[in-house]
């Protein structure tokens, strides 16, 4: 368990400094979606501290060890949100993409600023 | 109660989504919404209205209205009437008018919220419709510096959601009431992505360019309405921690002391104005219990300063000096300008006196001195030559004009006491004596077309990680 939340911090700061170093707007924009990803993985994972069984009453008992519903849901929400900006800034880089081919930040940079 | 203040917050979403099927009614929907929030946040205020409720479940989901509130519900319903009145007779499309209403629902919902979940949820959709803003005018340039906004606001709301998160974990509910016995890093991440969105010191540096490329009425927007938006919940969670509180003076501070000194130097009038307004949030957040009326008073006279310097010609202020500004553009510059100085009979005066009155007496020493840099900068209008116009101002921006030095010459009922007192009455009166010396002196020629590389996407995102460690430290 203690791994599985690691490599889903590890998944977040990867993104995160990716989104720095890489150069290319379109890269920038997938590793912001790895991070969001990361984000996403960690509301599931921490749905899974009260138990792994899907939050579904199946009749009978109340006692068993169920997932947290509440988080789940909660990142449903964030997970629409994301998907709405992603396709807003592909579509934005596609525009952007006719004058400046290469995409490349720091030349956008340099011409916009 | 509860579901009156429901049906306020659906209107504006409701209205801003059938007006696209309806466009001819769009202005005439945008004036009634605009007109209702003005009610309702007068309302709040005048009856002094305090109550909270929570809308589902356990999980901490409510909302949370006081006179706070009511201050920055006012703010929001004047700058989208100033917006709506300088557009009425320009031809924008529905979709505009769609992106208005939206902008409004969504601030509004912001400042009545009380858990980090509806806080999420609006001041994300915030950032999309300010996207949509900025890239109106079809250009590569505005585009670039929209998705440049985008991305910014949204890696700092996923930190953001790591902090919500870890506020969760621990205590089950979405609650701004639970944050504290949350980890450290838990509130350094929220922290850090309301300090981006609310454009407070270094990671307010993705402003100033925003407000070069976008049009005008945007600028003024983003001003009045979306940078309240996110400073507010930073004063909702320093009214709540006193640690807090002190982590968000401290950067207060900062943002005071960088915002005066750039906005000093900067060539171009819109920088120069985008400088200021990181210096004048931080006024806002560092007396909470001040920051609705603060933020009302700034609110009105950035905009109407960002509406007025959509009519000129020329932005930078040496071709100013030389070729001058139509008369009453130039008194309307000088009016909002003076108001955020805090000359008595506007707005600024009382805001900033009640302002101070919170704070040590060290801290009102120092923040009097950054006043007279304040004070600099604006009393630079004054030295600008003025030419009467031929041609008439536009109705449209005249009204808008009207509303908002009206708006701030009215804000003065938030405070009268200020004035009952000869000593803060004589210092405000100072403050534009000095900055017109200093402007006399030749303060100008420090202004340089330097832009720092601070202001690239890189260290805009970089930034972000040096202040999530030094908030951690902080909080630790």
């Amino acid at each position: 368990m203690i791994f599985l939340e690691a490599s889903v911090f590890v998944t977040i700061l990867v993104g995160f400094l990716a989104t720095i170093v890489k150069k290319n707007l379109l890269m920038k924009i997938v590793t912001m979606d790895v991070m969001s990803t990361g984000v996403v993985a960690l509301f599931v994972v921490i749905a899974t501290h009260s138990g792994l069984v899907t939050p579904i009453a199946r009749g009978g008992s109340f006692d068993t060890a169920y997932a947290d519903p509440v988080p789940q849901a909660v990142i449903l929400t964030a997970i629409v949100i994301g998907l709405s900006i992603q396709t807003l800034m592909l579509v934005a880089a596609m525009k952007l993409a006719r004058d400046n081919p290469t995409l490349e930040t720091p030349e956008i940079d340099q011409k916009y600023l | 109660m509860t579901a009156l203040a429901i049906a306020w917050i659906l209107l504006p979403f409701v209205a801003g989504l059938m007006l696209y099927l309806l466009p001819p009614l769009a202005r005439s929907l945008t004036l009634a919404i605009a007109l209702v929030s003005l009610c309702v946040g007068l309302g709040i205020i005048i009856h002094q209205v305090n109550t909270s409720f929570v809308l589902l479940d356990s999980f901490g989901i409510s909302l949370r209205i006081d006179p706070l509130s009511g201050y920055f519900i006012v703010t929001n319903a004047l700058v989208i009437l100033a917006a709506l009145l300088h557009t009425w007779q320009e031809g924008y499309r529905a979709f505009f008018y769609v992106l208005l209403c939206l902008l409004h629902g969504c601030a509004n919902t912001v400042f009545i919220a009380a858990d980090f979940l509806s806080l999420y949820v609006n001041i994300e959709v915030l950032g999309i419709v300010v996207f949509l803003l900025i890239a109106y005018p079809p250009s590569d340039r505005s585009l670039w510096i929209a998705l440049r906004y985008l991305m910014v606001s949204n890696v700092a709301m996923l930190f953001y959601l790591i902090g919500v998160a870890l506020v969760y974990q621990t205590n089950h509910t979405f609650a701004f009431s639970a944050l504290m016995p949350a980890p450290p890093e838990a509130v350094a991440m929220i922290l850090m992505a309301l300090l981006a969105k609310g454009a407070i010191f270094v990671s307010g540096l993705w402003l100033p360019q925003t407000n070069v490329v976008a049009a005008p009425i945007v600028a003024a927007l983003l001003a009045g309405i979306v940078e309240n938006a996110g400073v507010f919940s930073l004063t909702r969670l320093s009214l709540l921690y006193s640690d807090i509180a002190d982590i968000v003076r401290l950067f207060a501070f900062a943002s005071i002391f960088f915002g005066s000194v750039f906005a000093l130097v900067a060539d171009d009038v819109r920088r120069m104005l985008s400088f200021s307004t990181l210096g004048q949030l931080g006024w806002v957040i560092i007396a909470p219990a001040a920051a609705g009326l603060y933020a009302l008073m700034h609110g009105l006279a950035k905009a109407s300063l960002f509406l007025s310097v959509g009519e000129l010609r020329h932005y930078r202020l040496s071709e100013l000096r030389q070729e001058g500004l139509p008369r009453p553009v130039a008194i309307a510059l000088m009016i909002a300008g003076y108001g955020i100085v805090g000359v008595p009979f506007l707005a600024g005066f009382p805001a900033k006196v009640l302002t101070l009155s919170y704070l040590d007496p060290w801290q009102q020493g120092l923040l009097y001195g950054t006043g007279f840099l304040t004070a600099t900068i604006y009393s630079k209008f004054l030295f600008l030559p003025r030419h009467s116009s031929k041609t008439l101002m536009p109705v449209g921006y005249s009204a808008a004009t009207m509303v908002l030095l009206g708006g701030l010459f009215l804000a003065n009922a938030g405070y009268m006491e200020a004035y009952s007192s000869g000593m803060s009455l004589l210092r405000a009166f100072l403050l534009p004596l000095v900055g017109c010396g200093l402007v006399a002196l030749g303060v100008s020629r420090w202004e340089s077309p330097w832009r720092g590389a601070w202001e690239r996407l890189e260290h805009l995102l970089g930034v972000m990680l040096l202040l999530l460690l030094g908030l951690m430290g902080l909080a630790l």
